[in-house]
């Protein structure tokens, strides 16, 4: 047997492989939860009662949104070769910001109540943003591996949260509970009479096409995709290596943040430990998922809400503990990366009679 | 010094040791992988793998079982992962991520109280399958080497420990005299530095690699049952907390030699010791996180140190990372 | 081997090929770059399985499924790059994964069999030696100590000299007639019609992937050889230099340049070099002696630690490939499928990559993609890219016609004034190293000033007006086409004697 790499590939053939990994993806996690003693039919026929109802499709739009906007970020560090594993920690930064400023305006330092939801909005891109350029700037001046170092900032900025949560910032009138003061009705998008699910898919579809029309249209966006492809040729070409790269990604950090305010100011409403269940990680599966193509990533993003939602489904009906989910996941994952051999190889079985005579 | 500093000291470096065993094993056997020029970002997960299975089967069968069946799994998950990176020639970092993701969600999953009372009653229907609702079981016992184990500050930690520190040791010591003086050593190196030559000289670039990646996982699973029979007995969701990629960057600062490891490793549980002694002084009793920090910020910090120690030239094996195929 | 054929995607490597090999001779076999001489030595030595077809040993017919299989059948091979551990010693490198070496393994016994092997050939090498370290010579002499080490009697040597001075040259020569005195057969892959003809016993041509001829050495002629590997007749090295003119004006001006290599070891030391309009001026020198540094410095990819580099009155040391581009200075980079295009963009984003931001083909940071695509159009036809559309993959383009899409590129997009080409027709055939060296002469002969690397000392001596011979980051001189002949650059290229001349 032996690997023969395919000359062309079609778009077609493509989608067709990547379609037929993810099924194979979501049948080998319906076996291992039936062998691990819950039914895999019952799990999956919960999954499409999440697109059944007016109220349930609102509910998987509201968590597809923030692992959208982290993704389409990602997709920006992605395509310059940057592996960004810090979504989740730019995340937090976000929450973090956003939460500062709403207490701040509470305590009646601030620029008044009216411009508080572009405050907050400002602040929480601000921090994912400059959380983000930590690692860039460890990788142009020392070299410093990125998959480490985001890694490790993730990690920092939830115990960061965390701290904030118990200490400082501990709500006086929360009942003892470790939670920060809610966020007013101020500092939510919001839309007179739309509902906060549409106005959500507006944000984000805007978001969307921009970040396709940037790719496909500017020269950042093709700068950004030649640094990607090799670093030599994009300096022999005269792209501004370092000033690129950190533009991609501080953008990329900008719309996780983002993601944060509309996890603590829309989804939850104030910022309380374990406020994401890993909508960072959740979107760099995602943005890999969907190739780094906006309109794709956008699509998966929302296959990723309907797992979440049809896993909240889920605990509280037949008690599947989460991290079944983070099973699926990691499965779909997985599914994306082979989808990527097959896509690129052929296999040859060389015929014994017609091959090299013994 | 008074007593009181003394018997500090003494918990310090006996909890040093003990913590930095984690990371010795883990990135011992990383060591070996990596060598051979994959690198295995799955340790986390393998880990947690491990740890999992060694609760359900100490409460099953033992804890020698239980080692033994962490080192199983983590040789399957080992097994994936060489599969997917050696003969599929898919990229090593996204695979391990991929494998780091399944592995935590997989032990959450086998870790809740339903589930993971099920697999204890399906393991070893005697036992009592409530014990498993409990997440506890029981730890390894410490061995304690004869008189040297009464000796001032260093008895406790050096000589008085659980049967998997020794092996720590013991592995860091084998596994270096094997990559360093042993033939096989000499051709698993040269399959991490140019697989193209030591594929002409004949060695098996597939089995080298296969193996190098399952030895590694294995000891990863190893690691995992240490976290949790030797270390933590007790179950939570979040058990490894990244302890697995601080192995992975510790393998850079020990050179990729295991000898070195030894030193990287028990320095890192020193600073993981330390973060449980200073809040109990008064420092912020009520909000650790600040402390717990300093693993992970430690960790930046050395990768910006060894960039500027060795100029921009890292030792690594010239070949990691790449996957090799005999026609491109 | 009877009825090889092997085939990859898209080229028939080897077209029902028979070769043999006789005990005790040295057999070349020769052809241009991509005729598929590599490619059958390489299913000879067990690295690819062939199609269809039949290889004997000694009369046993054998099935190669992996070197170890060659190895055991005594066949050894030294290919083109080196195959060696940089960081591992002589020793280690040379006794790795042999059968009889112990479980730990005793270096003092195996490293004096090594010294004995060695000298048995006049070699002096330290097996403690660090095998990163040691000169290309030396690194073939590791490199064929392996093979000898294993016993094999059947050495297959890719293209050996491609890295050697030819004092070095001389030497393998010598060494490998001592073997073939010891019973050895040895098969020399070559592309140099003068090299196999002055140390084989035998010559087969291979073109295209099939054999065209197969002949006793003394009974051939070189025409006959040259008209089998390309099909007309090659010229003896005809010199197309220009002839003496008047006023020469310096484009580019180089003082005191000394630039720092990979390693932290100094590349380019001291360098000091003048072009002027309307001439070729060649570096030549065995590759790795700083001359892809020192053009890194001229063209902006590399910062120079001292020195001024002087493009046309302007000081340009340091600036960036961007701005060298404006002001006139056109790159061919070494390796074009590498480092020229980008392989997995199509061609007419590759045509973009160094205008992109130039109107008309971006406009406030929004591209335009039809100037674009016009422009690529442009390129395609004018310089006889072989390519089904401008959208088609640039990596799906042979290594001779990506050549001609970054000349095309730089020449259709700008007006140089000085183009710098660093080893511009390497591993291209006949057909485009044609076009590549005719499209140099034009512009030399619109008063373009060139600055050229090549290790072909054939196509130094025929293309340049000025030589100027590079030996451990130095200039070891400068000299005119006419004071220079094979050996005048020979012994300049192996830490001979410096001629100093009219710079």
């Amino acid at each position: 047997m032996s690997f023969e790499r395919r000359a062309e590939i079609g778009t077609r053939f493509s989608i067709s492989v990547t379609l037929g990994m993810l099924i194979l993806a979501f049948l080998v996690s319906g076996l291992i939860f039936q062998l691990l003693g819950f039914s895999a039919p019952q799990i999956y026929r919960s999954f499409f009662t999440t697109l059944t109802s007016a109220i349930m499709l609102e509910e998987v739009f509201r968590r597809s949104t923030p692992i959208i906007l982290a993704a389409i970020g990602l997709c920006y560090s992605y395509r310059m070769g940057f592996w960004n594993i810090g979504a989740e920690g730019q995340l937090y930064l976000g929450m973090i910001a956003a939460t500062g400023v709403v207490i701040l305006q509470k305590a009646g330092i601030g620029l008044g109540e009216e411009l508080l939801l572009p405050a907050v909005a400002a602040a929480s891109m601000l921090a994912g943003g400059v959380w983000s350029l930590i690692p860039a700037l460890l990788r142009i001046k020392f070299g410093a591996n990125e998959i480490i170092t985001t890694l490790m900032l993730n990690y920092t900025a939830i115990l960061l949260a965390d701290y904030l949560i118990h200490g400082p910032w501990k709500d006086p009138a929360g009942y003892g509970f470790a939670q920060t003061v809610a966020f007013p009705a101020s500092s939510k998008f919001m839309i007179p009479g739309v509902s906060e699910a549409i106005t959500y898919l507006m944000i984000v579809g805007v978001i969307t096409a921009l970040t396709y029309l940037v790719f496909r249209f500017t020269v950042f966006g093709f700068e950004s995709r030649v640094l990607g492809l090799n670093i030599f040729a994009s300096r022999y070409a005269g792209v501004p290596t370092a000033s690129t790269l950190l533009r991609g990604v501080f953008i990329s950090g900008a719309l996780a943040g983002l993601a944060g305010l509309i996890v603590v100011s829309g989804l939850i409403g104030r910022m309380r430990p374990g406020a994401s269940p890993g909508y960072g990680y959740h979107a760099i599966i995602a943005s890999m998922l969907g190739g780094l193509y906006p309109p794709a990533v956008f699509m998966s993003s929302i296959l990723f809400g309907m797992l979440l939602t049809g896993g909240d489904l889920l605990q509280a009906g037949i008690q599947m503990p989460k991290s079944g989910v983070e099973i699926i996941m990691a499965l779909i994952f997985l599914a994306t990366i082979v989808a990527e051999f097959v896509k690129r190889y052929r296999i040859r079985v060389l015929r014994l009679g017609r091959g090299v005579v013994a | 010094m008074t007593f009181e500093a003394f018997s500090i000291a003494e918990a310090i470096l006996a909890s040093a040791i003990s913590a930095g065993t984690i990371y010795l094993i883990a990135s011992v056997g990383e060591c070996f992988t990596e060598r051979a020029g994959v690198i295995n970002l799955g340790l986390e997960g393998i880990m947690a793998m491990g740890a999992i299975t060694s609760f359900l089967v100490t409460l099953a069968y033992g804890h020698l079982v239980a080692i033994l069946s962490a080192a199983l799994i983590g040789g399957l998950l080992g097994l994936l992962h060489a599969f997917l990176t050696v003969s599929l020639r898919l990229n090593q970092i996204a695979v391990g991520l991929a494998i780091t993701w399944l592995g935590l969600g997989l032990s959450g999953f086998m870790g809740a109280p339903e589930v993971a009372r099920d697999l204890l009653r399906a393991l070893n229907p005697n036992v009592p399958s409530h014990l498993a609702e409990l997440k506890q079981a029981p730890r390894l016992p410490d061995l304690r080497l004869g008189p040297l184990a009464e000796t001032p500050i260093i008895g406790r930690a050096f000589f008085s420990q659980n049967v998997l520190v020794y092996a720590g040791v013991a592995l860091a010591i084998l596994l270096w005299f094997v990559l360093f003086k042993t033939k096989w050593g000499l051709s698993l190196r040269s399959v991490g530095e140019n697989p193209a030559l030591a594929d002409s000289a004949g060695v098996n670039i597939y089995l080298v690699r296969y193996l190098a990646v399952m030895v590694g996982s294995a000891l990863a699973g190893v690691a995992g049952a240490y976290l949790y029979i030797g270390y933590q007995p007790f179950w939570v969701e979040d058990l490894t907390r990244s302890r697995g990629f601080i192995a992975l960057s510790l393998v850079i600062l020990a050179s990729w030699s295991p000898l070195r490891a030894i030193a990287a490793a028990y320095l890192f549980g020193g600073v993981e010791a330390l973060q449980f002694r200073i809040p109990l002084r008064g420092f912020g009793a009520e909000t650790p996180q600040l402390v717990m920090m300093l693993p992970y910020v430690i960790t930046i910090l050395t990768l910006i140190a060894i960039s500027l120690a060795s100029r921009g030239r890292i030792p690594a094996p010239a070949a990691l990372g790449k996957p090799y195929s005999r026609e491109e | 081997m009877r009825g090889i054929v092997k085939r990859f995607p898209g080229v028939l490597a080897n077209d029902n090929v028979d070769f043999t090999i006789y005990e005790g001779e040295v057999h070349a076999l020769l052809g241009e770059n991509g005729a598929g001489k590599t490619t059958l030595m390489n299913i000879l030595y067990g690295i690819y399985t062939p199609d269809s077809g039949t290889i004997r040993v000694r009369g046993v017919p054998v099935k190669l499924r992996s070197p170890r299989d060659a190895i055991k059948l005594g066949i050894g091979m030294v290919h083109q790059d080196f195959r060696l551990i940089e960081a591992h010693t002589v020793v280690e490198n040379v006794f790795l994964n042999h059968r009889e070496l112990g479980f730990v393994p005793n270096w003092r016994s195996l490293e004096s069999r090594l010294e004995e092997l060695a000298s048995n050939y006049g070699w002096k090498l330290n097996p403690r030696a660090r095998v990163g370290g040691l000169s290309p010579g030396e690194k073939q002499q590791v490199e064929l100590l392996k093979l000898l080490v294993r016993g094999a009697d059947i050495l297959l040597l890719d293209e050996p000299t491609s890295v050697l001075t030819p004092i070095e040259t001389r030497m393998l020569f010598k060494t490998m007639r001592r073997m073939v005195e010891d019973g050895k057969s040895v098969v020399l892959i070559t592309h140099k019609l003068s090299e196999a003809l002055s140390v084989s016993d035998r010559i087969t041509v291979m073109r295209r992937g099939r054999v065209v001829l197969t002949r006793p050495t003394s009974e051939v002629t070189i025409e006959e050889l040259s008209i089998a590997m390309v099909g007309t007749q090659i010229e003896g090295v005809v010199s197309r230099a220009r002839g003496e003119q008047g006023e020469k004006e310096p484009i580019l001006k180089i003082s005191n340049l000394s630039v720092m290599g990979d390693s932290g070891v100094l590349a380019v030391r001291d360098v000091n070099l003048t072009v002027y309009r309307g001439e070729i001026l060649c570096i030549a020198g065995v590759s790795g002696n700083g001359q892809v540094e020192l053009v890194e410095a001229i063209t902006g990819l590399r910062k120079p630690l001292r020195g001024k580099i002087i493009l046309n009155g302007l000081d340009i040391a340091g600036a960036s490939p961007r701005r060298l581009f404006e002001l006139g200075l056109s790159y061919i980079p070494p390796e074009g499928k590498k480092w020229g295009i980008v392989p997995e963009l199509s061609i007419y984003e590759n045509v973009a990559l160094r205008v992109i931001r130039r109107q008309p083909y971006s406009r406030l940071g929004m591209i335009k993609w039809e100037s674009i695509i016009k422009t690529a159009q442009r390129v395609v036809t004018e310089f006889r890219v072989d390519a089904s559309s401008v959208k088609a993959r640039a990596g799906s383009l042979s290594g001779g016609n990506v050549q001609r899409l970054i000349l095309g590129r730089e020449l259709t997009t700008s007006n140089p004034l000085l183009l710098v080409a660093a080893y511009p027709t390497k591993g291209l055939d006949i057909a485009a190293t044609e076009q590549v060296k005719r499209i140099l002469l034009g512009l030399r002969d619109e008063k373009v000033g060139i600055l050229m690397v090549s290790e072909d000392l054939d196509e130094v001596l025929e293309l340049s007006d000025r030589i100027a011979v590079m030996y451990g980051g130095r200039i070891v001189g400068v000299i005119k086409r006419s004071e220079a002949s094979a050996e005048v650059l020979g012994s300049m290229m192996s830490r001979g004697v410096p001629v100093s001349a009219a710079a």
